[in-house]
C-alpha cells in the first residue's frame, strides 16, 4: 500500500464563540499543509485574518481575485501584519462560509507561498475569492492562528481542520 | 502518525453515453466530500454547457451561487439565486475534439443539518481563443438534511460522453 499522504493533524469544532482558532506544535513531517475552515460564522460583519508562528511583523502580502455579485475584482496589499484571507465580505452570522488554505513547503528555509479559496454565497448575494498569500520569513511553520477583524468572534459550530500532505 | 483519511467512496468511468450520473447512499462517516470529474457532453452545437448538480434529489429552489470566471479574454462575475440546481460549466463535443473539462467540488460538513457552503473550481480549456472557461464558484445549498446523494446532468438533456469520469472521495478530520 502506498504511503498515506492526506493526514489529519488536528481538528476543532467550536463549542462556543471564540476569538481565535489556533493550531500549534505543527509537526514537521509533511511536505505541505492544508487548512479547511467550514461552517464559518461570525457574530457580526468582519474579515478573517491569520498569522503564522505568532508573527505580527509587516511580513505578509497578498493578491486577490474575487467576484462579488456581478463584479469581478482584483486587489492586493503589501507589508501587512497578518494574512488577509478574504477581501470583500467575511463570515456572516446567519450563513456558513468556507475557506481552504494550502501552504506549500512549510518547513522550507525560503519564504512561504499559500493559496486561499473562499466561498460565501448567501442567496441574496455572495462572494467567491481566490487569493495568493506570501509570508516573508524563512522559518518553518509551527503554528497557525485565525481571527477576525475588530475582534469579532467566530460562532459555535465553526469547524477547523489542519491536514498534513 | 495518524491515519490517512481521504478515501475513494465511489467512481464511475463511462463506457457508454449517459444522461445522469448519480452517487447515492453516500456514507455518513466522513467530514467532507470531494468530487472530481473529467467530463464532456455530446452537444455538438456548443463549446460548453452547464452542468446541473442536485443534492438529495432536491429540485426546489434551494440552490444559489456566486461565480467569478474568465471567458477567453474577459473576466466577470455572476450570481444566481433560488435556483433548482448548481450549474458549473463543462466542455461539449461541439468544441475542440477530445477535450474534457476538469471540475472539483469540495463539500465541507456534508452531514450537518444546516445549510451547506460548497466551493467548486472548473476549467474548460479548448485551444480556442473565443470559447474557453475558467470558473470558481461559491455555492450555497439551503437544504438542511445531510447529503446522501449527488446527481449530475447536462443542460438540454445532453449525454455525458464516453470516457467521462467521476470520483467521489470522503475526507475525515480524525
Amino acid at each position: 500500500m502506498a504511503t498515506a499522504t492526506y493526514v489529519p493533524i488536528a481538528t476543532q469544532t467550536l463549542g462556543s464563540a471564540t476569538s481565535t482558532i489556533t493550531f500549534s506544535s505543527i509537526p514537521s513531517g509533511y511536505t505541505d499543509l492544508r487548512v479547511v475552515l467550514g461552517n464559518i460564522q461570525a457574530a457580526s460583519g468582519c474579515l478573517t485574518y491569520g498569522r503564522i508562528n505568532g508573527d505580527s511583523g509587516s511580513n505578509y502580502s497578498y493578491t486577490s481575485l474575487y467576484g462579488q455579485s456581478a463584479a469581478a475584482n482584483a486587489t492586493n496589499a503589501i507589508n501587512q501584519t497578518y494574512l488577509n484571507l478574504v477581501s470583500a465580505v467575511g463570515p456572516l452570522s446567519s450563513n456558513p462560509s468556507f475557506m481552504s488554505l494550502d501552504i506549500f513547503s512549510y518547513t522550507s528555509s525560503t519564504y512561504k507561498t499559500m493559496l486561499v479559496n473562499w466561498a460565501e454565497d448567501y442567496n441574496s448575494g455572495g462572494v467567491v475569492e481566490n487569493n495568493v498569500q506570501l509570508w516573508r520569513n524563512t522559518s518553518a511553520i509551527t503554528s497557525l492562528s485565525f481571527f477576525n477583524s475588530s475582534s469579532v468572534n467566530f460562532l459555535a459550530g465553526t469547524t477547523a481542520t489542519l491536514w498534513g500532505i | 502518525m495518524a491515519n490517512a483519511t481521504m478515501t475513494l467512496i465511489a467512481s464511475q468511468v463511462l463506457s457508454s453515453k449517459t444522461t445522469n450520473v448519480t452517487f447515492s447512499s453516500i456514507p455518513q462517516t466522513y467530514t467532507d466530500l470531494k468530487l472530481l470529474l473529467s467530463a464532456q457532453n455530446d452537444d455538438g452545437g456548443a463549446y460548453t454547457d452547464l452542468l446541473f448538480v442536485q443534492l438529495n434529489s432536491d429540485t426546489t429552489s434551494n440552490y444559489s451561487e456566486t461565480r467569478i470566471y474568465g471567458f477567453s479574454t474577459t473576466a466577470g462575475s455572476s450570481r444566481t439565486s433560488s435556483s433548482g440546481f448548481l450549474a458549473p460549466r463543462i466542455d461539449s463535443a461541439g468544441g475542440t475534439a477530445n477535450v474534457f473539462s476538469c471540475t472539483e467540488f469540495y463539500i465541507p460538513n456534508y452531514t450537518s443539518t444546516s445549510t451547506k457552503q460548497i466551493w467548486s473550481f472548473g476549467v474548460a480549456e479548448q485551444n480556442d481563443t473565443s470559447n474557453a472557461y475558467i470558473t470558481a464558484d461559491a455555492e450555497l445549498y439551503r437544504g438542511t438534511s445531510a447529503i446522501t446523494s449527488i446527481s449530475l446532468a447536462v443542460n438540454g438533456a445532453y449525454n455525458f460522453s464516453i470516457n467521462s469520469s467521476f470520483y467521489l472521495y470522503g475526507i475525515k478530520n480524525s
